[in-house]
C-alpha cells in the first residue's frame, strides 16, 4: 500500500477521469473473481458459480451506473480534500523550517512588520485626521464663508449675517459664530478654555452627535428663555470630572451663569479648541460692531457655486446700501471640511513617504533574507525537483512561507502601530492636538486593522514573489552537479539582491537627508531672533472677574493694584500687562482691520494682529523703538487715542515710519493717532514674513483678560516663585493663571517643527538601521559562500587586504549607487517640502554637501566588518571543501 | 436465498465500518467477512457495499489505498480512520438503543398492553 504521506512526499499526480473508472472495473473485476472462485470450490460448476456473482452483485446496469456516480463523486471530494491537506501541509512545513532559522525569521518578520506597523499607524492618523476630518453628517455640504480683501480675509458684521441668512436661505442654511469668554466656573473649578457664542441655527447646521443632553435650539436664543449652554466632552471629563448628573447644573461663563443643556460626543468640537458654546445674543452696545464668522449647509439640490453667487450677490448690495469703504472685499464660500492649513497638508505628505519607505525598505530587506535563504535552499530545491515536485509546487513551497511570515508580520506590525499611535499621543503637546478635529478617536479599527493585513500580504507577495520566480529559473541539474557549499546563484539572483540593497540605501539617505533638512530648519528656527527677548520673562495670565462693578475705572484699578504689586517682587525689573503674548501666532479675534487715513498710501488698508499694551511693555520684552514714542502712563482713557504700529505695518501700507508717524489710524471703528513705530515681532514657529502689529495703549482699550509680562534679574535667585507669593493676596476679583516662562510658551509654538523633525528623524534612523543590518547580513552571507575562493585567492598569494576589498566591492557599489540615487531623490522632495523649511534653502549646503558623504562613511564600515571575516579564511580548509 | 434477512436502512455503514475495525480490508474481504458473521442471514447486495464504502471514503470515515492480496493481486484496501471509529462506537449505541426499545414493545405479550 502506498501510504497517503508517502503520495504527498512524492507528489504523485492525481488520477485522470480515464484511470479512475478504470479502478472501478479492476476493483469489481477482482471482486467477481473471488466470488466465483469461492463458489466453485464450494463446487458449483464455473458457469453457474459467473451467473451466481452476477447475481449477488446486483442487476447490471442501474447498479453500475450508481456506483460509477459513486465513485466520481468520491474522487472529486478526495482531490479537494487532498488540496487542502496540501496547502496545510505546505504551511506547517513553511512554519517549521522558518523556526529552524530563528535569527533570520525574526529578522524578516520584524522589517516587515516595521514598515506595516509605521505605514498602520500613520494611515490611522491620515484617516482620523485628514481624510476623515470634520465628523459630521453631509460633512462635504458644510462650507465656511470669508471676506476676501486684497490684504487677506475677514469676517462679515452679525447684523450681515442675519440679511445674508434672510436672502440666501433657500440655497444655504447659514449660522455663525464669535468668540465667547475664556473663563469657565463649575463647582469650585475653574478653567480657561474657549467658548463661542453661536446663532440659533448654529447646530442645526453642523447636527452633532450629544453624548448627554442636547445641543442648543432655537428657543434658547431668546432673551425670555434661561441661559443655556453645551460643552465639549473634554471638558466634561476635565472639569466636570465626567458627571453623567450635570445637565440642568450651573455653569459660569465670563460674568454670566448658564443651566448646562448638553454635552457634544467628542470629534465635534467645531471650531477646534472650543469646548464651550453659548447662544449668541448681542448686546445693544454691541450691534454695529461684533463679527461673526459664517458658515452654511447647502440646501439639498444646491451647490456650492449656486451658494457663493447668491452670497455674494447679497454681500454686494450690502455694501453698495452702506457706501463702505470696504468695498473691494468679496464673499467667498469654502469647504469646511478643507480647512487644512497647507503646511499641515505637506507635512503629511512627507510622513506619508517617510513610512512608505520604511515599508519598502523593509520589503526589499525581507526579500533579501528570504532570498539569501533561498540561495542556501537551492540544493533542496533541487532536490524537490528532481523527485517530481512541479515548478509549481515548488513555488506555492515558497509562496507558504511569505504567507506565514506576512500574517506574523501583520500581528507584529498591529503591535508596533498600537506602541506608535500611543507614542504620538504622547509626546503631542495638547496646545496642537486641541486643534485637531476627531483626534481623540484615534486609534486601531476594523478599518486600519484591514490596512494592515492589506500591506502584510501585499507585502508578502512582494518579497514571496521574487524568491519563488528565482526558484523557477533556478536550473536544477545545474545546481545539483555542484557541492552544496560551493554553489552559487546565478548572476540574475545577485543581480537582485544587489537592486534590493541599492533601493534600501537610496530610501534611508532620502529620508535621513528629509531629517537633515528639518533639523537644520529647526536649529534655525530656534536660533532666530524672534524680535523681542525671551530670557528672564515670566508670564501670567489673568482676568477681571467683577461682577458688581463691571465699570471701565474698576477695571483699571483692578489692573494698577496688579501691576503695583509684581513691581514690588524683589528681582522684577520691569512689569507689563499685554491682551496677548507676543510671538504667538495671532488667536481667535486678535486681528483687526486698519486703515491709514490721510496718507497718500497705495495700499491703505489691511489686517494687523492687535495687542493692548501697558507702558511697560516694549521695554520690558526689548521691542526697539524706531521712531516717536512708546505709551506712557498718560495715555489714559481721556486722553487723545494713540496707537503705535510695527514696522512690517508701515511696510504694508507702502509707508516709510517717518511718513506714517503722525497719521490717523482707524481700527476697526476706532480711531487713533500714530505715535510710534517699532520693530518686528515675528511670529514664532511660522515660515512667514513678520505679520504687522497695532499696538494700543491698555489704559485705552482695557480688556478685560489677558496676561502680566515681568522682566525679573535672572541673579536675584527664584523669582518666580516670588513672583506667585506677591501676587498671592491680590483682589479676589483678579483671577491669576499658572506662572510660565515666556521661553516655555514661545518654544510651544515651534512643536509642529519639533514634532516633524523628530517623526521623520525616527522613521529615518530606523530606515538606516534597517538598511545598516541588511547590508551587514548579505555581505556575511557572501562571505560565507565564497569562502572557497577567498580560500584559493588567499592560497594563491593574494594578500588579506585585497580579499576584503573584493568582498566589499560589489556591497560598496550598491552602497555609493544608492547614496547618490537617495540624494537626488531627496534634491526633488526638498523643493516640495519648503513650505516647511525656515530660513534655510531647500538645496542646504550643510545638509546635501555634508551628510551623504557621512553616510557613505557609515555604509562602509557596515560592509567592512563582515567583509573582514573573508581574510580569516584558511586557505587549507577551504580548498578541502 | 429468500430467507435472508433484508438490511434495515443505514446499518449496512455501522457493519462495514465494523469489520474494518479489525483491520483493513478489500470489498470481497468485508462481504465474506458479513456472511460469515451473520452465518448468511444477510442480504447484503454486492454493488450496494460498494456504494457504502466510496459514501464513506468521501465523507472521511474510511480511507483506500490500492494493495496487494496474499494472492498476489491488486486489490484496494479499505481501513478505517478515526473519524469511522467514533462514527462506529455513536452508530452502534444508537442501534443497540433502537433494537432494545422496538424489542421491548414487540416482545410484549399483547394481554399487557390491553389491560389499561
Amino acid at each position: 500500500m502506498i501510504r497517503p504521506g508517502i503520495r504527498r512526499l512524492f507528489r504523485l499526480p492525481f488520477r485522470d477521469r480515464g484511470l479512475e473508472d478504470h479502478d472501478l472495473d479492476e476493483e469489481i473485476r477482482l471482486h467477481l473473481e473471488l466470488r466465483v472462485e469461492d463458489l466453485v470450490a464450494s463446487g458449483l460448476a464455473p458457469q453457474e458459480a459467473r451467473a451466481e456473482a452476477m447475481r449477488r452483485f446486483g442487476p447490471p446496469g442501474p447498479a453500475r451506473m450508481a456506483l460509477r456516480r459513486a465513485a466520481r463523486r468520491r474522487e472529486l471530494r478526495l482531490r479537494v480534500r487532498q488540496k487542502v491537506d496540501g496547502a496545510r501541509q505546505d504551511l506547517r512545513y513553511a512554519t517549521r523550517s522558518l523556526a529552524r532559522t530563528p535569527g533570520m525569521s525574526a529578522a524578516i518578520v520584524l522589517s516587515l512588520a516595521l514598515g506595516i506597523g509605521l505605514c498602520t499607524s500613520m494611515y490611522s492618523i491620515v484617516r482620523g485626521v485628514i481624510l476623515d476630518p470634520v465628523p459630521f453628517p453631509e460633512a462635504d455640504r458644510l462650507l465656511s464663508v470669508e471676506l476676501s480683501t486684497q490684504g487677506g480675509s475677514s469676517t462679515p458684521l452679525y447684523q450681515d449675517l442675519m440679511t445674508w441668512e434672510r436672502e440666501v436661505g433657500p440655497v444655504v442654511d447659514l449660522a455663525g459664530f464669535a468668540l465667547g469668554p475664556r473663563r469657565i466656573r463649575y463647582d469650585r473649578g475653574t478653567v480657561e478654555t474657549f467658548s463661542v457664542r453661536v446663532t440659533e441655527d448654529f447646530f442645526r447646521v453642523l447636527r452633532p452627535q450629544t453624548h448627554l443632553g442636547r445641543a442648543l435650539l432655537p428657543s434658547d436664543a431668546s432673551v425670555t428663555s434661561e441661559p443655556a449652554a453645551v460643552i465639549s466632552h473634554r471638558l466634561w471629563r476635565s472639569l466636570l470630572a465626567a458627571d453623567s448628573a450635570a445637565i440642568g447644573r450651573p455653569i459660569q461663563l465670563g460674568q454670566r451663569t448658564y443651566s448646562l443643556v448638553g454635552v457634544l460626543e467628542p470629534g465635534y468640537e467645531f471650531p477646534a479648541p472650543v469646548d464651550v458654546w453659548t447662544p449668541l445674543l448681542p448686546d445693544p452696545a454691541e450691534v454695529g460692531t461684533l463679527h461673526v464668522t459664517p458658515i452654511g449647509r447647502l440646501t439639498p439640490g444646491t451647490t456650492g457655486r449656486h451658494a457663493g453667487l447668491a452670497i455674494e450677490a447679497v454681500h454686494q448690495a450690502i455694501v453698495a446700501d452702506r457706501h463702505a469703504a470696504d468695498g473691494t472685499t468679496t464673499a467667498v464660500i469654502l469647504p469646511l471640511a478643507g480647512r487644512q492649513n497647507d503646511g499641515a497638508r505637506i507635512a503629511s505628505i512627507l510622513l506619508a513617504i517617510s513610512v512608505g519607505s520604511i515599508l519598502l525598505i523593509g520589503i526589499a530587506n525581507a526579500a533579501g533574507l528570504i532570498f539569501t535563504r533561498a540561495l542556501t535552499r537551492d540544493h533542496e530545491i533541487a532536490i524537490r525537483a528532481s523527485l517530481g515536485a512541479s515548478r509549481g509546487r515548488v513555488m506555492a513551497l515558497l509562496f507558504a512561507e511569505a504567507l506565514v511570515v506576512s500574517v506574523a508580520a501583520a500581528g507584529t506590525g498591529l503591535v508596533i502601530a498600537h506602541a506608535a499611535l500611543e507614542g504620538f499621543r504622547r509626546v503631542m503637546p495638547e496646545s496642537v492636538t486641541r486643534q485637531i478635529l476627531g483626534w481623540e478617536q484615534l486609534g486601531l479599527d476594523g478599518n486600519v486593522v484591514g490596512f494592515a493585513l492589506l500591506l502584510a500580504l501585499i507585502a508578502g507577495l512582494g518579497c514571496g514573489l521574487s524568491p519563488a520566480v528565482g526558484a523557477a529559473r533556478t536550473n536544477m541539474a545545474l545546481v545539483l552537479r555542484r557541492s552544496s557549499a560551493g554553489a552559487t546563484s546565478g548572476v540574475r539572483g545577485r543581480r537582485l539582491l544587489r537592486t534590493l540593497v541599492t533601493g534600501e540605501v537610496a530610501l534611508s539617505v532620502l529620508l535621513l537627508l528629509c531629517a537633515g533638512l528639518l533639523s537644520r530648519s529647526l536649529l534655525e528656527l530656534v536660533a532666530h531672533d524672534p524680535g523681542f527677548r525671551t530670557d528672564a520673562v515670566a508670564t501670567i495670565r489673568w482676568s477681571v472677574q467683577d461682577d458688581r462693578d463691571p465699570s471701565l475705572g474698576r477695571t483699571l484699578q483692578l489692573q494698577q493694584a496688579l501691576l503695583d504689586r509684581a513691581s514690588g517682587v524683589p528681582g522684577v525689573t520691569t512689569v507689563a500687562l499685554a491682551s496677548d503674548l507676543p510671538g504667538t501666532s495671532a488667536g481667535f479675534g486678535a486681528t483687526r482691520t486698519y486703515e491709514i487715513q490721510g496718507a497718500d498710501s497705495p495700499r491703505p488698508r489691511g489686517r494687523a494682529a492687535w495687542r493692548a499694551v501697558s507702558s511697560g511693555y516694549f521695554d520690558g520684552l526689548g521691542i526697539p523703538l524706531h521712531l516717536g514714542r512708546a505709551f506712557a502712563n498718560a495715555d489714559g482713557p481721556d486722553a487723545p487715542r494713540v496707537a503705535v504700529v510695527s514696522a512690517a505695518l508701515a511696510r504694508g501700507v507702502g509707508q516709510n515710519a517717518e511718513n506714517i508717524l503722525g497719521r490717523q489710524l482707524l481700527v476697526g471703528d476706532d480711531l487713533r493717532t500714530i505715535v510710534g513705530v517699532t520693530g518686528d515681532i515675528h511670529a514664532y514657529g511660522a515660515s512667514t514674513g513678520p505679520e504687522p502689529m497695532v499696538y494700543v495703549p491698555q489704559r485705552q482699550s482695557a480688556t478685560v483678560d489677558g496676561y502680566l509680562i515681568a522682566r525679573y534679574n535672572e541673579t536675584d535667585g527664584n523669582v518666580s516663585a516670588r513672583l506667585r507669593e506677591g501676587l498671592g493676596d491680590t483682589d479676589p476679583s483678579v483671577a491669576l493663571g499658572e506662572l510660565r516662562l515666556l521661553r516655555e510658551v514661545v518654544d510651544e509654538q515651534t512643536a509642529d517643527q519639533r514634532i516633524i523633525a523628530s517623526l521623520v528623524g525616527v522613521y529615518a534612523t530606523t530606515a538606516l538601521v534597517i538598511t545598516l543590518i541588511s547590508l551587514y547580513a548579505i555581505v556575511a552571507h557572501m562571505v560565507v559562500r565564497h569562502r572557497q575562493e577567498h580560500g584559493i585567492r588567499a592560497a594563491l598569494g593574494a594578500s588579506p587586504r585585497e580579499i576584503v576589498r573584493s568582498a566589499m566591492r560589489r556591497a560598496l557599489v550598491s552602497a555609493v549607487l544608492g547614496t547618490i540615487v537617495g540624494t537626488v531623490l531627496a534634491l526633488l522632495l526638498a523643493r516640495l517640502i519648503s513650505t516647511l523649511l525656515y530660513g534655510i534653502t531647500p538645496l542646504e549646503p550643510s545638509v546635501f554637501g555634508v551628510l551623504p558623504l557621512v553616510l557613505l562613511v557609515v555604509f562602509a564600515v557596515a560592509v567592512y566588518l563582515p567583509a573582514r571575516a573573508a581574510a580569516k579564511v584558511d586557505p587549507m580548509a577551504s580548498l578541502r571543501m | 436465498m429468500s430467507d435472508a434477512l433484508p438490511l434495515v436502512r443505514g446499518t449496512l455503514d455501522a457493519l462495514v465500518l465494523r469489520a474494518l475495525s479489525w483491520t483493513p480490508m478489500h470489498g470481497y474481504e468485508i462481504t465474506s467477512w458479513l456472511e460469515e458473521r451473520s452465518g448468511g442471514q444477510l442480504d447484503v447486495n454486492d454493488s450496494a457495499l460498494y456504494q457504502a464504502l466510496y459514501r464513506m471514503e468521501e465523507r472521511g470515515l474510511v480511507q483506500a489505498e490500492w494493495g496487494i492480496t496474499q494472492n498476489n493481486r491488486r486489490a484496494r484496501y479499505y481501513a478505517i480512520t478515526p473519524a469511522g471509529q467514533a462514527n462506529l462506537a455513536t452508530e452502534t449505541e444508537r442501534f443497540l438503543r433502537y433494537a432494545r426499545t422496538v424489542g421491548a414493545i414487540l416482545g410484549t405479550p399483547p394481554r399487557a398492553t390491553g389491560a389499561s
